[in-house]
């Protein structure tokens, strides 16, 4: 494993967007220790940010400090682990194809934006855009897996094509917005408006039966929907404790958003 | 001896009068006439004798030198921000870009916040929209959408509503739609709960859609409400949709982008967002973005929210500050302001303005349409000239700009 301590705390943004377990696999620590990032506008070699230790034969990178300012931390990475020992900026796994990605702490905005495939974990809580696409782009994440322990803030899996999204707390505003098809699962509450003009896909509030809908969701009926008990078991073998498990729950289902295309749905708590 | 210029152009707001007169006397602007209280306040009591000044820590200094200082502070910086720039001229914006492109610095236009999600709407669903010209000429319903255009733009219905319109024969029936009735020039005002202005114009959008609505009372209004005013909509000839600052998030204004691209199906529809003059459109030709442009890693990166001017402020993600015009303090969040005057800060400052910020360099510079000439865009992407109404020794704002720029090419051989 290779542990990148951070030398002193900074605001100035760190691209970390290249430095990715598969992308730095086959190099030597001297070849690290000189690889150029970017703190701000001024190109420095890693060793004069971090301390390096470790090889990365096993591909599992370890970054510790506050890492805050970090941008793009396991961007389009391919393959491998990266854990990160406190909080993080924004644009974690950004197009990540697959591997894991851990986080202790907090993660910024565009966490897991545009993934593609893996795995990334957050033990704290996440900012805007969770899943979702960068501005101007047709689809969020088109597959993987995003799981946040604590909270998210807006628009969760906006324009998200594929995959699972897991927030273990409250999620703000506009949750799915936009979505094209995948899952979302919010194990609190969530802001006003979550599916608008969501075409296809599912959207499970587990504690929330007061969600405040558009006028363009209608109520279906009342379910024990084995497909999310199928959807909770999944987060659980994955280690993300949830109540979405139990097939005997009964949830109230919404379908919408009739303005987009309709063939989505939001499950409520019953 | 009173002198008086006339069709003078006024970059006060978003919609470029050039009609305004004025008096001078002694070369001073004493009387300001046909115009409104925003353009009024922007040119009355502006002298042409004007020197300019320039201050470091507040002390009076040459502008050379000040230049000088400006140069250390953003050469020095490893994370410089370049914001402001409302209502300056196309010139002053290509020298800013220029500056920011050579400095591997940030650059965003202090643009209002719900500006700033019509620019997000629009590159998520695209816009269809259209000039002042055609809002006076063919537009036969106009609905404001949590705008006060009698406060912002308060020439608004003297220049482009009130005037019959070439192709408008049975009158305009203007409509208001917001959180509070302070627009009394209307025939019809709705008011809704404005934290539910996504679910009205949802349900506005189905109607028109044909989309089975059963709730009785959305955000406030009724649903029977909302139908008469979808067939409005619907029967006119020519809508045209004019949002403003109550708008919450981009989610609503690209509501209100697709409900125009309803009705646009049937006849035909516009929307206009009721800002200030259009301080992206130089940024966009030249970099391919709008706002939140950095330069960082050598090319343009773009990212609305995360390199905003009061984002990177707040987060404390930069080091140094240009700031041309203090219009753009407007546009900043409070935690931004309390950051930005512990930072070094060059302001570039119109003559005649005074802002309450204590910067490291002060440099004022000549106000555009009275000291000097430019072009400008108006809130509908038309642009203008502005024309200089005397011969001043001021300094531009562009003019500034390069000699930092060149400053800084001098510095770094």
């Amino acid at each position: 494993m290779l542990t990148l301590s951070l030398k002193s705390h900074t605001t100035f943004p760190i691209e970390l967007s290249g430095i990715t377990p598969d992308a730095v696999r086959d190099k030597s620590l001297a070849e690290l220790e000189k690889l150029a990032i970017w703190h701000g506008r001024e190109q420095l070699a890693l060793a004069e940010l971090f301390g390096l230790m470790g090889n990365t034969a096993d591909e599992e990178l370890e970054f510790s400090g506050d890492l805050s300012a970090a941008v793009g931390v396991g961007a389009k990475m391919k393959s491998g682990k990266i854990r990160i020992d406190g909080h993080v900026g924004r644009d974690v796994g950004l197009g990540m194809w697959g591997g894991e990605i851990e986080v202790k702490g907090n993660a910024g905005d565009g966490l897991g934006s545009e993934m593609r495939g893996g795995i990334i974990r957050v033990r704290g809580s996440a900012g805007n855009f969770v899943g979702g696409a960068r501005v101007g782009s047709t689809h969020g994440m088109t597959g993987g897996t995003v799981l946040v322990t604590g909270n998210a803030g807006n628009g969760v899996g906006c324009r998200m094509r594929r995959g699972l999204i897991a927030i273990g707390e409250n999620a703000g505003e506009l949750v799915g917005h936009h979505m094209l098809a995948g899952t979302i699962v919010i194990c609190g509450t969530c802001d006003k408006n979550p599916g608008a003009g969501m075409k296809r896909g599912t959207i499970c509030l587990a504690n929330d039966n007061n969600a405040q809908l558009l006028p363009t969701f209608r109520y279906a009926c009342t379910t024990h929907s084995p497909v999310l008990g199928m959807v909770g078991r999944r987060l659980q073998s994955l280690g993300f404790e949830n109540d979405v498990w139990n097939a005997n729950r009964q949830w109230q289902q919404f379908s919408g958003d009739f303005l987009a295309f309709g063939r989505g749905e939001i499950f409520l708590a019953g | 001896m009173i002198q008086t210029i006339d069709n003078v152009t006024c970059a006060a707001c978003g919609l470029i009068c050039e009609d305004v007169t004025l008096r001078v006397d002694n070369n001073r602007i004493v009387r300001v006439e046909n115009a409104c209280p925003l353009c009024e306040a922007r040119l009355m009591d502006c002298s042409f004798d004007e020197t300019g000044s320039a201050t470091i820590d507040g002390k009076s200094t040459s502008p050379s030198a000040a230049i000088e200082r400006a140069v250390e502070l953003l050469a020095s910086a490893r994370a410089p921000l370049i914001c402001g720039l409302a209502g300056s001229t196309i010139e002053t914006q290509r020298a800013a870009v220029a500056l920011a492109d050579h400095l591997g610095a940030t650059i965003d236009p202090a643009i209002p916040a719900f500006h700033r999600d019509a620019i997000v709407a629009m590159q998520s669903v695209g816009i269809s929209t259209c000039t002042m010209g055609e809002v006076k000429q063919r537009a036969d319903v106009v609905l404001f959408w949590g705008a006060d255009p009698t406060a912002t733009h308060p020439l608004l219905y003297e220049r482009f509503l009130d005037p019959p319109g070439t192709f408008v024969s049975q009158g305009r029936h203007l409509i208001a739609v917001g959180a509070r009735e302070n627009n009394n020039r209307v025939d019809e005002f709705l008011q809704i709960d404005k934290s539910e202005t996504l679910s009205v114009l949802t349900a506005l959008r189905a109607i028109i859609g044909g989309i089975e609505v059963s709730q009785e009372l959305i955000g406030e209004i009724r649903f029977e409400q909302l139908k008469r005013l979808a067939s409005r909509l619907q029967k006119a000839n020519y809508s045209v949709i004019f949002f403003g600052p109550e708008i919450g998030d981009s989610a609503e204004i690209e509501a209100i982008y697709l409900l125009v691209r309803q009705l646009n199906a049937k006849s035909r529809s516009a929307a206009i967002g009721l800002s200030g003059t259009l301080c992206e459109n130089v940024l966009t030709w030249q970099t391919g973005y709008p706002c939140g442009v950095n330069f960082a890693l050598g090319y343009p990166r773009y990212d609305p929210n995360a390199y905003s001017a009061s984002t990177l402020l707040e987060r404390g993600g930069v080091d140094a500050v240009l700031m041309v015009g203090s219009k753009g303090l407007e546009e900043m969040s409070p935690a931004a302001l309390t950051r930005l005057v512990k930072l070094p800060v060059i302001l570039l400052e119109n003559a005649g303005s005074t802002s309450s910020l204590n910067p490291t360099v002060r440099i004022t510079t000549a106000l555009a349409g009275v000291h000097c000439g430019g072009t400008i865009f108006r809130l509908d992407g038309v642009p203008l000239k502005l024309r200089a109404l005397c011969e001043s020794s001021m300094p531009t704002a562009a003019s500034v700009l390069t000699a930092i720029q060149e400053g800084i090419c001098t510095s770094c051989v």
